[in-house]
């Protein structure tokens, strides 16, 4: 029963913790940041299953996460509400060409970070080559460049 | 989530939801920043301004201790008890020592009496020491308010009082 109770609370601060955290943070994962994920998990086991060491403690825990997780992707497919709540939405950094450099700052992106997704996903060097730049809610940037014009045109 | 046109594509965007969801996560991080803080002042557990003494009314007994503790995490209760004889003695009342655990205590008793209400513990002296000091090492089994008396005996007790976070 405790271990289901402690569980459940962990997920929540876990949960509220990443959210106040904003869309950026794991998403640009380095080694340290990778190290600091582990970290967490280790800070976070003593509070998951306190002093019980039995294979059925590790299975009520693992269970009541994935439970908890299970019940969330249910009613966030149900409740729009909830799922806008809990996995935020995506926000537009560069809308028809023009950069939001309010929005930017906000969700702490720069234009690199832009110009970088430009290159990995698209092979785009260039800003003005930008159509629009997505910050989904994974953390992720979604790039969609401007039409080319068509060979041979003036 | 309503999904909007922006010329050409779609996207479930909501800008008013957007800005809210940045003044949320601001004042997330001064909850963040403030909770650090009085975990470091000592608010949470441990820390700066955390520690009580606790002094008998003719000051031959007092007790040191932690205001907050953590749920089955060691704490230190640290007692200094005025010597008579070539012997001290701390008492602590049974209230006490049903929600912690003493896992161990520093110098080894003499004597460990159970009695009706409390439990004492003898130390002697040696060299003529006036007073012995004392640290139990205990474990919290309860949390929110822990409380309990303690003194040299039963008659001459100071009170003790913790938060235990959960």
């Amino acid at each position: 029963m405790e271990i289901i109770v402690r569980a459940a609370a962990v997920y929540v601060i876990v949960w509220l913790l990443f959210r106040i955290s904003g869309k950026r943070t794991l998403k640009e994962m380095t080694t340290f940041d990778f190290v600091l994920l582990l970290i967490i998990s280790e800070c976070t086991q003593q509070a998951l299953i306190g002093k019980d060491y039995s294979v059925t403690g590790a299975c009520m825990a693992v269970g009541t996460l994935l439970a908890v997780d299970i019940g969330l992707s249910l009613l966030k497919r149900r409740f729009k509400k909830v799922e806008k709540l809990l996995d935020n939405v995506p926000v537009l950094l560069i809308e028809r060409g023009a950069v939001h450099s309010d929005r930017l700052r906000k969700e702490r992106v720069d234009e690199d970070d832009i110009l970088a997704a430009a290159r990995e996903l698209h092979g785009i060097s260039r800003l003005d080559r930008i159509e629009y730049a997505i910050l989904e809610t994974s953390g992720a940037i979604s790039i969609i460049p401007k039409p080319q014009p068509a060979a041979g045109s003036p | 989530m309503s999904v909007r046109r922006v010329r050409g594509i779609e996207l479930s965007d909501d800008p008013p939801f957007t800005r809210k969801s940045w003044k949320v996560e601001r004042a997330g991080w001064i909850g963040l920043t403030l909770f650090l803080v009085a975990g470091f002042l000592g608010v949470l557990g441990p820390g700066l301004f955390s520690e009580v003494r606790r002094v008998d009314a003719l000051g031959r007994f007092q007790a040191i201790y932690d205001r907050f503790g953590h749920f089955r995490s060691d704490a230190t209760l640290h007692v200094v008890a005025r010597a008579e004889g070539g012997e001290a003695s701390v008492w602590i009342g049974d209230r006490y020592l049903e929600d912690v655990e003493i896992t161990s205590v520093r110098p080894e008793p003499l004597k460990v009496r159970a009695e009706a209400d409390g439990t004492t513990y003898l130390f002697a002296t040696g060299g003529g020491e006036r007073s012995v000091d004392v640290r139990f090492e205990i474990t919290f089994q309860k949390s929110g308010v822990v409380k309990g008396r303690m003194g040299r005996s039963r008659d001459d007790t100071v009170s003790i009082r913790h938060f235990v976070y959960p």
